[in-house]
Formats: C-alpha cells, structure tokens, sequence
C-alpha cells in the first residue's frame, strides 16, 4: 500500500483524504450548525412565548424559521450521520479508508460550501430565503420571493444534494468491497448496514431533489414555467417532485441513528444485539417503503390517491417497531451500564416511540386533515427529528469521542446535560400536540391571546430554555475534558466491533494488525476463542 | 453476490411500487418517478453482473484470515490532495455566478475543468 | 367566537373525523404506554448491580417471538387502515345536489367567498370575511387560490382543504350546531399567514334565508 506521509499541521486538514479527518470535520461542521439553527429555534421560541409579542416581525420570522429548518436537515442531522459513517464505516469493516478518498473530501467541502451559500444568502440584502425549508412553489418563484435569498438557498442546497450523493457512493462501494478478510457481509455491524441502507434511499431520493431545485432555479430565471399554473404548470408538481425526495429524506435522517442505537444499546446491555437478521431486513424495509409514500404530505391536496399512500405509510410501521422489540430484546437478560451514552440512548427510545406512534396517526388521512400544517405536526416531527436522531446524535457523541480523541468527555456533566436535554424537550414538545388539536398553524409569528394557546406556549418556551441549557453543558464538558485528558484506551466501553480493536485515535491506515473476524462480534470470540461461533 | 440481489430485490420491489400505484391511482408523475427509480436500480444491477463475476474478495470466504490476504493489493489510498477543498469553493463560484456575476460562473467553470484535468493527470 | 380550545365538532364530517380520531388517539397511546412500561421495566431490572453484574445470556434471536412481534403489528395496522379508509370513504362522497353552493378563493391575505346565485364576501386580515351557512344543510364548496398555495382550515370542523392556484377542488361541509367558528389559513403563504383569518358563523335555516335576502339588496 503506497501512503503518502501523514502531516499535522493546520493546513493538513483543508489537504487531508483521510476518512478519519473527513468524518471529524463533517462532525464538527455539522455542530457548529447546529449551535446556530439552535440558537434561531431560542429566537423563535422566545418570540411565540407571549402572543402578540414584537420581537421578530413576520418578515424576520419567516427568514428564522426557514433557515432554522433548512439547517437542522440539511446541515446539521444528516451531515452528522454522514461524518459518522465516514468515520466508523471503514473502522468497523477493517478496512484502509474509504474507496474513494479524493471523493470524500470533495463532498465534505461542496457540504460546507454549500451550507455557507445558505447561510449568505440568509443575509442578503432583500432578506434571506423565506419560503419554508420546502419551498413551495409558486411561494417560492421569482415573482413572489423575488429576492437573491431564495437563489442563494437553492444552489446551497443543491450542493448539499450533490456532496451527499457523492458520500452515499464512497459507503456503499466501501462496504462491498473494502471488507477485511472473513468479515462477510453478514457479520458487519449493524451501523454499517444502516449505512448501506440509508445510502441506497440517498441514491433513489436525493437526485430529485436536485432535480427540482434545477426547475425551480429555470422557473425562476430562465423563463420555465414548470410550477406556474397561469402558463400549464403545476404547483401539485412541484409536491410531488419534492416529497418523493422529502419523504426518503426523513428516513436518511434517522437509520443512521437507528445504527448508533443498535451498537450503544448492545455495548451497554453486556449482550449481542438481538434479531441481527431482523434488524437488516428492517432497515431495508423501512428504506423500501418509504420511497412509496411520499404524498401522505399532500393528503390535505384532494389531488392525491389517499388509500395508496395511507397503507403504505401504515406499513412502515411494521420494520420500525420490529426494530423498537430488537432493543428492547436486547436488554432483556442483560447488564446495563448506565453511561451517558446509554441514557441518550434510552432517551431515544422513550422520545422516538411518541413520534412514531404520532406518526401512524397522520398516516390517516381523517387525522391529518386537522394535523397537517398544525403544530401537532410540528410535535410528531421533532419527536422523531429531535428526540430520535437529535438524542441519538449525543450517544453517538459520548460512545465514539474516547475512541476519536483518545480521552473520556466527563461523565458526569454528560448526565446533568442528558437530564436537561431530556426534559427540557419533552417540556417543549409535549404541549405542541394539544397546540395542533386547538387549531394552531405552523410558521406563524404570532397566535391570537384566547383560550389555552398562550399558556401552552409559554411551557414551550420555558422548555427550550432548558435545551439551550443542556448545550451549554455540553460545551462545558468540551472544555473541561478537554484540559482533564483522562486516557480511554482502546477499548473502554468493551465493545466488540472492529472499531475498538485498534488505539484511540486510530493510526493512519487504521490497522496495524487485524484480529481474525469469525462473527458479528469479532472481538467476542478473539476473548472467547472456546466458545461456539455467536448467534 | 449480495450486493446483486440487494439492487434486484429493490428494483423488483420498486417495479411493484410502480406498477400498483399506476393502477390505484393514475398518476404520472409519481409513476415516471417510480419507473426512472426501478430503471436506475435495474442498472445497477446489471454493473454488479459485470463487477461481481471475478470479485473473489477474500472478505466474503468466512474462513479467512489477515494473514491468509497477505500481500493482496486493494488499492492505493492518498492521505492528501488540495483538489477537494478548491472543487468545492469552484463549484460555489460557478453556481453562484449564475445569480451573482457572470465572470464568477466562468471562473468557476474553468477552475472546476482545471482541477478535473489536474486530478486524472495525478492518476496515473 | 369559539376560539382555540378543544374543538366542538360542529358539523357530521367533523363527527366522523372526531371518532377516527379517538380511534387512532386511543390506538396510539395504548401502543406507546405498552412498549414503554417494556423499556422502563428492561431499563430498571436489568441494570447493572451486584445482584446483575452480568449479562445472563448472550442469546440473540428467539424465532417464534420474532415472527409473532411482526405479524401481530401487520394486523393491527391493516386492520387501523381499514378502518380509516371506511372513514375517509364516507367522507370524500359529495352530495348530489347540496342545497349551498360556494366558491373559496384565497390570496395573499384573505379571503373571498362566492355564494352561487348570492352575494360575494371578501375581507382579510384586517377585517376578516365571515362564510354563513344554515345548520343542518349541505355545503358544496370549492376552493381555488389566486396566487399562492393556502388552505382553508376550520379546527372546530377538524378539517382543512388546500387552495392550490390552477386548482379547484370541492368538498362538502354539514355544520350542525350554531355558532361563529375561527377558520385560519392552513398553509404557509408568505408575510402575513398568521393573520390570514376568517370565520363561519352557522345559523338557522331561517335566518340564512333572511340573511340572503338581506345580501341580495345589498
């Protein structure tokens, strides 16, 4: 294998193929996003505590909330799953890098130079995008949201369209076909399969969304009319186009979570993960299905066939809650060690299982017909964005940094951050439900001072005070960890995938030596030679 | 062998998807898209015929050892190139360009042929 | 005006919606109150302790609880989609001939509305128009937008249906008890969505009657 000497200076990392360095810089980008989309949901939380109230005028809070989601998803939740998979895919596989290193680091930095583009534009003189983070058309076209904002935000996000198809082929190819010798493609780790997964839903959804981002950028300047019905166009179109990609899209944002859980959770139980076959076939099930129910957005249209999309969404149901009797089977019987990576992982399941039930209830047509565009809407989403992947996110962060960084992120504040996280949420989101049911719309500024909105806001907001206090924590266990530097290991959590057999942080090229890969576990049976191959 | 029936059984799953919507609903749209994704997907599958014929990765013998792949030559994997970061910040100068200024878009798209060419040249 | 609370189901489509609703509230919560007494009770037993210090076994797959585990939800989510299709079935079936014919057109921000052979109100947000319609009887209405996508959202009738420009589509509204209801606009339209209001008052056949004599002198 021919290497070309590894260099450590600042400069490396705008040079630098590594998968290692390509994941920590993914990572890192996506949290810096995220302190900033979270600092536009404290803005808009705190302008909906009060009705009426004049902190941001509807100018302003449509550019916030169109920014503070169209950076939660495109560059905050899946980017992350992304810079995670860069990092752990060719670890847990024993392999060298990724297939295609030169690849890799062109889509980390059209990522990033596409989230800046959406950033920028957010500060455009005649204001920033404002259409949503879906961007309807004709909202969207250039005769209603004429300013350079909106065409800042779709090239932005067409490059992010583009780097993470480019980062969906380098996981795939790795995984085919960087393998180590004996680690067939049965004995992967599961978050390596969630990977694959979550790549072939990149692979069939993302391109429509370039696609209909290239209409609409024509619609806008080069006198297309694909979305205008004065010329036969169609905004029902544009719909169609944009969940057939918005709908996989979700699923991109959460497998690779399912994935993390799947390894916290068996780790930490003492136990393998339970239903390995299952757990596969589900994550593609779950990818399978979801490519088929894209208009259960658009139920509240008429111009849809309700009863196909309805089924479909019901049946997705089905993989996901044999997933959620995998984790649980998993504990079962076991020895659980209550890291904060686990607590985030027990967060995950509580939180994640409101969501999903909430979203068996607007696969109903009848439901959804007073749910969408309501804020019981905006609960069922965050529940399954924020208090899925978003806690699935930190377990990621508290099980993988020693491996990383060679040293521990401080346990206990990690917990004091989990608890305020925790309940801070729900605090948030709990209330949102009763909100939708009471006839309170989405992407509003403001709401009128009757019956129980105020109050049921204020709670809200009173809880993402508490979120923004748990990241504070977070930054402070950073810090204070930091300066501490207590050595982890190899090993400290007694994994046993590939990943933590080798020294934290890994070596250049990863492996110095490979165990023999005899199970999903290889590590099990390198301490376990005498037992029978595991289940 | 895997990786074939992954791609088949989701085209063939998709091909489903496609057909049954057409029939339930009669929507274009959602057919085209359905159809283009069974189509991309049969294409992959038809690669992986040709790509996994002669794999013969030691990865999939469940027997294997590293020491049994020793030698084995998987590919030649840099640890540096300045090509990514200069084709990120040229592909926003090109998109941008559009919208912006014109010059930025030719620049862009210059920049973008330069390091293409510059990389394949690397190559080999 | 009955704002926001809990909605008073004021017309026989929000009824049946109102039941498919509980239907799938109470599906819903008994699920999630049964996998999460499942955690917290693998969450608190199972967790290490002297008593536990380790894994009891590491068996990892059990086939006939695997099987039951997938086909038990698989039949209760047939079962729910065949009860929310008999809902929906119901509801999308238009009246032959609704005694009330009306067209809705929204744009950015209000609200027109077009009674056949009546009057036309309109308003927006800074005078919201008020729809009228007689209890008991038939609304046929159509709604189209003239720029943007809207919807028209009535929360005490739990239904919305979106205004799509280049569109029309057509719904029937029964309201049953009297009373003036908020309708807002359910789809995000721009600058002044929040306050892109309305409101339905429904009255007596009777006083409908004499409020469209009274518009047609108008």
């Amino acid at each position: 294998m021919i290497a070309t000497a590894e260099r450590h200076d600042i400069l490396a990392w705008f040079t630098s193929t590594d998968h290692k360095r390509i994941g920590i810089l993914y990572m890192g980008t996506s949290l810096l996003f995220l302190l900033v989309a979270g600092l536009l949901a404290m803005l808009i939380r705190t302008q909906l505590a009060r009705p009426d109230a004049t902190l941001l005028g509807p100018e302003a809070y449509n550019a916030v909330f169109t920014l503070h989601g169209t950076a939660m998803i495109f560059l905050v939740i899946a980017p992350f799953g992304f810079g995670l998979a860069n990092y752990l895919i060719p670890l847990q596989i024993g392999a060298p890098d990724m297939a295609f290193p030169r690849l890799n680091a062109t889509s980390f930095w059209v990522f990033l130079f596409g989230g800046l583009t959406v950033f920028a534009g957010a500060a455009a003189n005649d204001g920033g995008a404002a259409a949503g983070w879906t961007a309807y058309a004709p909202l969207s076209e250039i005769t209603i949201s004429a300013g350079i904002g909106q065409d800042m935000w779709i090239i932005g996000v067409a490059m992010v369209s583009v780097a993470s198809i480019a980062a969906a082929v380098n996981f795939v190819t790795t995984a085919f076909v960087l393998r180590a010798p004996g680690m067939t493609m049965w004995r992967m780790p599961i978050f390596t399969w969630e990977m694959i997964a979550t790549s072939l839903l990149v692979f069939m959804a993302f391109p429509s969304l370039t696609a209909t981002l290239l209409l609409l950028f024509v619609d806008r300047h080069f006198g297309g009319h694909a979305f205008d019905p004065t010329y036969g166009g169609s905004p029902i179109l544009y719909q169609h186009l944009f969940w057939f990609f918005g709908h996989p899209e979700v699923y991109v944002m959460i497998l690779p979570y399912f994935g993390v859980i799947s390894e916290v959770i068996a780790t930490f139980s003492g136990r393998p993960i339970f239903g390995y076959t299952g757990m596969v076939l589900s994550a593609f099930a779950i990818a399978g299905l979801s490519m088929g129910v894209w208009a259960h957005h658009m139920f509240t249209t008429g111009a849809v066939n309700d009863p196909f999309f309805s089924f479909v969404s019901f049946l997705i149901a089905v993989p996901t809650g044999i997933k959620f009797f995998n984790w649980i089977a998993t504990m079962w019987g076991g020895s659980i060690r209550y890291t904060t990576a686990m607590w985030y992982a027990l967060g995950f399941l509580m939180n994640f299982l409101l969501g999903g039930v909430t979203g068996v209830m607007v696969a109903s047509p009848p439901v959804d017909f007073q749910a969408r565009d309501s804020y019981f809407l905006v609960a069922h989403f965050h529940y399954t964005l924020g208090g899925g992947s978003f806690f699935a996110l930190f377990a990621a962060i508290f099980y993988w940094w020693p491996k990383v960084y060679g040293w521990f992120l401080d346990e206990r504040l990690g917990k004091i951050g989990f608890a305020l996280t925790f309940f801070g949420f729900n605090l948030t989101f709990l209330p949102m439900f009763f909100m939708g049911i009471f006839g309170m719309s989405r992407r509003v500024f403001t709401y009128p001072n009757t019956g129980a909105l105020p109050e049921l806001n204020l709670i809200a907001s009173c809880g993402a005070a508490l979120i923004l206090a748990g990241a504070a924590v977070f930054v402070a266990n950073v810090i204070v960890s930091a300066r501490r530097r207590v050595p982890a290991g190899d090993n400290p959590w007694h994994g046993y995938t590939l990943e933590w057999a080798t020294t934290s942080p890994p070596p250049e090229h990863n492996f110095p030596q490979l165990p023999p890969i005899r199970s999903f576990r290889p590590l099990w049976n390198v301490e376990h030679p005498e037992a029978p191959q595991t289940p | 062998m895997i990786a074939l029936r992954l791609f088949l059984s989701s085209a063939a799953f998709t091909a489903v998807l496609a057909v049954s919507y057409w029939l339930v609903a009669h929507d274009p749209a959602g057919t085209v898209l359905l159809g283009f994704m069974t189509a991309a997907l049969l294409v992959i599958a038809g690669y992986m015929v040709a790509a996994e014929r002669n794999a013969g990765l030691y990865a999939d013998d469940e027997n294997a050892t590293p020491a049994g792949a020793r030698g084995e030559r998987i590919g030649t994997f840099v640890l540096h190139s300045p090509a990514p970061f200069w084709i990120g910040l040229a592909l926003m100068g090109l998109l941008l360009g559009l919208v912006v200024a014109p010059a930025a878009a030719g620049l862009g798209l210059i920049a973008l042929l330069f390091l293409g060419a510059l990389m394949i040249v690397r190559s080999r | 005006m009955h704002g926001p609370s809990w909605p008073a189901v004021s017309s026989t489509q929000a009824v049946a919606l109102a039941q498919d609703w509980l239907i799938f509230t109470c599906a819903a919560l008994s699920l999630a109150v049964l996998v999460w007494v499942l955690i917290i009770v693998a969450a608190i037993r199972f967790r290490r302790t002297d008593r536990n210090p380790e894994a009891r076994s590491q068996r990892a797959n059990n086939a006939p609880l695997e099987i039951v585990w997938t086909i038990l939800p698989l039949l209760i989510v047939v079962g729910l989609f065949a009860y929310t299709y008999h809902i929906e079935a119901a509801l999308e079936a238009l009246a032959a001939d609704a005694p009330v014919q009306l067209n809705v057109n929204g744009f950015r921000w209000g609200w027109t509305f077009a009674y056949a052979g009546g009057p036309t109100i309109t308003g927006t947000s800074l005078h919201p128009p008020q729809m009228v319609l007689p209890a008991g009887r038939t609304a046929a209405i159509t709604v189209t937008s003239s720029d943007v996508i809207h919807s028209f959202w009535v929360p005490d009738m739990l239904f919305k249906r979106d205004a799509v420009p280049g569109r029309a589509t057509t719904f029937d509204l029964t309201p049953t008890t009297p009373g003036t209801y908020l309708g807002r606009c359910g789809e995000f339209c721009g600058l002044n969505h929040a306050l892109m209001t309305f409101s339905v008052r429904v009255v007596s056949p009777a006083e409908y009657q004499r409020w469209r004599a009274y518009e047609a002198t108008q």
